[in-house]
């Protein structure tokens, strides 16, 4: 059987393979936490993070030079006398992440959003590095 | 996940449907003590308004309907999640009091509690010497 493997074939596959991993996690995502996506324009970026249940104000941020450096800590409760665990799926602990940006931050421009467990970071270029429009003089 | 039909439940006793889509899994903790079980189910970006939590014939089902971030004009070009509705069922024993369940929703976190009926609280008998 003739089986054709084209490169489109097979940019296609690879499309639908990172879709799945995507949505199933691939080694890198799964054990990445808390969870982040990263979403850009001309102007800049916002970074939104997964933080169910975690108290804003429990957060640090901190930007050094273009290092994104977000950490906390989600309390694990303590298991008093009498009770007893059924399901024990989320996550506890310590984390921080830390992210180098493309670009250089306008740091007194950020802005620090969350809302419903959901934290949205947006980054704005410094003026030096958003796309110029360069005339085209006519001689 | 699973692909099933979102229901969700009217005041008024309908139910209507929404599409079809994706819902994931929430992650969930579950403990019981003496007198309630607890759950606490992660449900990042869904507000109070939009959680459902409902329960017929044993079954409790929690659904949370995602409000993505407006990121018109943005593209993604990095991503460890995906923004999803939620959905999970639990088979409630019957020693819990169903008329007594409680929610609460904070951070995108769900908790409920369902205590348990009088009837099957542990009791203490104190002995007496005869």
């Amino acid at each position: 059987m003739y089986w054709p493997t084209t490169y489109s074939n097979l940019n296609g596959f690879n499309r639908l393979l990172d879709e799945m991993n995507r949505l199933w996690g691939n080694g890198a995502s799964q054990t990445a936490f808390p969870k982040v996506n990263a979403h850009t324009n001309e102007d800049g970026m916002v970074i939104t993070m997964e933080l169910p249940g975690i108290d804003p104000d429990a957060l640090d941020i901190q930007l050094r030079e273009n290092q994104l450096t977000i950490s906390g800590k989600i309390e694990k409760r303590n298991v008093e006398e009498g009770e007893r665990y059924h399901r024990n799926e989320r996550r506890h602990g310590s984390f921080s992440r830390q992210f180098t940006l493309p670009f250089r931050v306008q740091a007194d421009k950020i802005k620090a959003n969350s809302s419903n467990g959901v934290l949205a970071l947006t980054l704005p270029k410094v003026e030096e590095e958003k796309p110029r429009k360069i005339a085209i003089q006519v001689a | 996940m699973n692909s099933d039909t979102l229901t969700r439940r009217e005041e008024n006793g309908t139910v209507t449907r929404e599409e079809k889509r994706f819902a994931f899994t929430p992650k969930c903790d579950i403990w019981e003590n003496q007198n309630s079980v607890y759950l606490e189910v992660e449900m990042p970006g869904v507000t109070d308004q939009n959680v459902d939590v409902s329960l017929e014939d044993g079954i409790l089902t929690i659904l949370g309907r995602v409000e993505p971030l407006n990121l018109e004009g943005y593209s993604r070009v990095y991503a460890e999640y995906e923004d999803g509705n939620f959905e999970r069922s639990f088979r409630i024993s019957d020693e819990i009091d169903e008329e007594k369940i409680s929610a609460t929703m904070k951070h995108g976190l769900l908790r409920l509690e369902l205590p348990k009926r009088e009837a099957v609280k542990p009791r203490r008998i104190s002995v007496t010497a005869a």
